[in-house]
């Protein structure tokens, strides 16, 4: 039976999950754990915390099933779940901020391994990936969610326009502005390159 | 077209946003200009990068975990289901009350004025003639005078 669920799509397991059938949600759960834990990692960039508000995610995306009302939408939805979980823990951070005893030196690649996250993953960086992480996790939070919804999970822009609640011209200027910092703080390290076009 | 709008637009060109007229158009920008071409190729590698930033391992737990926290969650509402009945119950009566106090109160047959008024007068009468002070000529007069009032 779950052999059969493995290839069902979201809309058919959303509905069974409706109807109780935790065998599909569990199905929905490991289609889009590894996509929503990437999404919360760069928003919040600490592991722990990330598979923490994942968890919560497909925790509250179960218990309120009944408000969806497109079972097709239902990636769209769980992300929209994870990013006001992503606001909400920064704001609580933002008025009780904490500083990790693992936390991250300036130019010291120590921090690579006191961060928890997997080492192995880590070591392969080019410097450039590493400040590429860096900046995009000092960027605006506005301009992060875009940056982050577009490029490493592939969203339109109409879904980002729904997700972050603001208009499809807003998400194309928040995209500009946040390339445009990031190419300004990164053009250093970037390196020349022939013509792509 | 001037730099400032290829720049910006090189972004919807990234993401394949563009209507063919607009491509036409940005593409021969960039081919004149080396400013804006640069600009693209340079935020061209960061997407790719960005799409392709490493992540850590997830914890093998990972759906066990998720499972536990729905189950503890669904534990931890039950006591609320009475709270809840009582409340939608509530919810479903008040209406009724408002609504059948409304129409007690609409309904309710209001004491004719003038009745009251004569009952008035009538007491009036009865006091003015216990009153040893007044006459009985007086309180007949002002009887009188009250109802022509």
């Amino acid at each position: 039976m779950k052999k059969d669920f493995l290839e069902e799509k979201d809309e058919i397991l959303v509905q069974r999950s409706k109807n109780g059938d935790k065998e599909a949600f569990d199905i929905l759960v490991q289609r889009y754990r590894a996509s929503l834990f990437r999404f919360v990692y760069h928003g919040l960039h600490n592991k722990e915390d990330a598979e923490d508000i994942a968890q919560e995610a497909f925790v509250r995306a179960y218990l309120s099933l009944s408000q969806l009302k497109d079972n097709s939408l239902f990636r769209t939805w769980l992300f929209k779940i994870a990013l006001n979980l992503i606001r909400d823990s920064k704001r609580v951070e933002k008025r009780n901020p904490t500083v990790s005893l693992d936390s991250y030196i300036e130019g010291d690649d120590t921090h690579k391994e006191s961060e928890g996250d997997n080492v192995e993953a880590l070591e392969d960086d080019s410097e450039l990936l590493v400040r590429l992480r860096k900046e995009i996790a000092s960027l605006p939070n506005e301009l992060r969610e875009v940056i982050i919804l577009r490029d490493l999970q592939g969203f339109t822009y109409e879904e980002i326009a729904k997700m972050v609640g603001c208009p499809l011209g807003t998400v194309k200027s928040r995209l500009f502005y946040a390339r445009k910092i990031l190419r300004e703080r990164l053009s250093p390290f970037s390196g020349d390159e022939k013509d792509e076009l | 077209m001037n730099c400032k709008k290829a720049k910006f637009l090189c972004s919807q060109l990234l993401d394949d946003r563009l209507n063919e007229r607009a491509k036409r158009a940005l593409l021969f920008h960039l081919s004149i200009c080396p400013e804006c071409r640069s600009f693209y190729r340079q935020v061209k590698k960061i997407k790719e990068l960005t799409s392709s930033l490493p992540t850590p391992e997830l914890s093998p737990n990972f759906n066990a975990v998720v499972l536990y926290r729905l189950e503890r969650s669904k534990a931890s509402s039950r006591p609320h289901l009475i709270f809840l009945l009582k409340r939608r119950l509530a919810l479903f009566l008040l209406p009724l009350v408002l609504i059948a106090s409304t129409l007690i109160f609409v309904f309710h047959k209001k004491p004719d004025e003038t009745e009251l008024l004569r009952s008035y007068r009538r007491e009036h009468f009865i006091y003015t003639l216990q009153n040893p002070l007044i006459s009985a000529d007086s309180a007949v007069k002002m009887l009188l005078i009250s109802g022509q009032e």
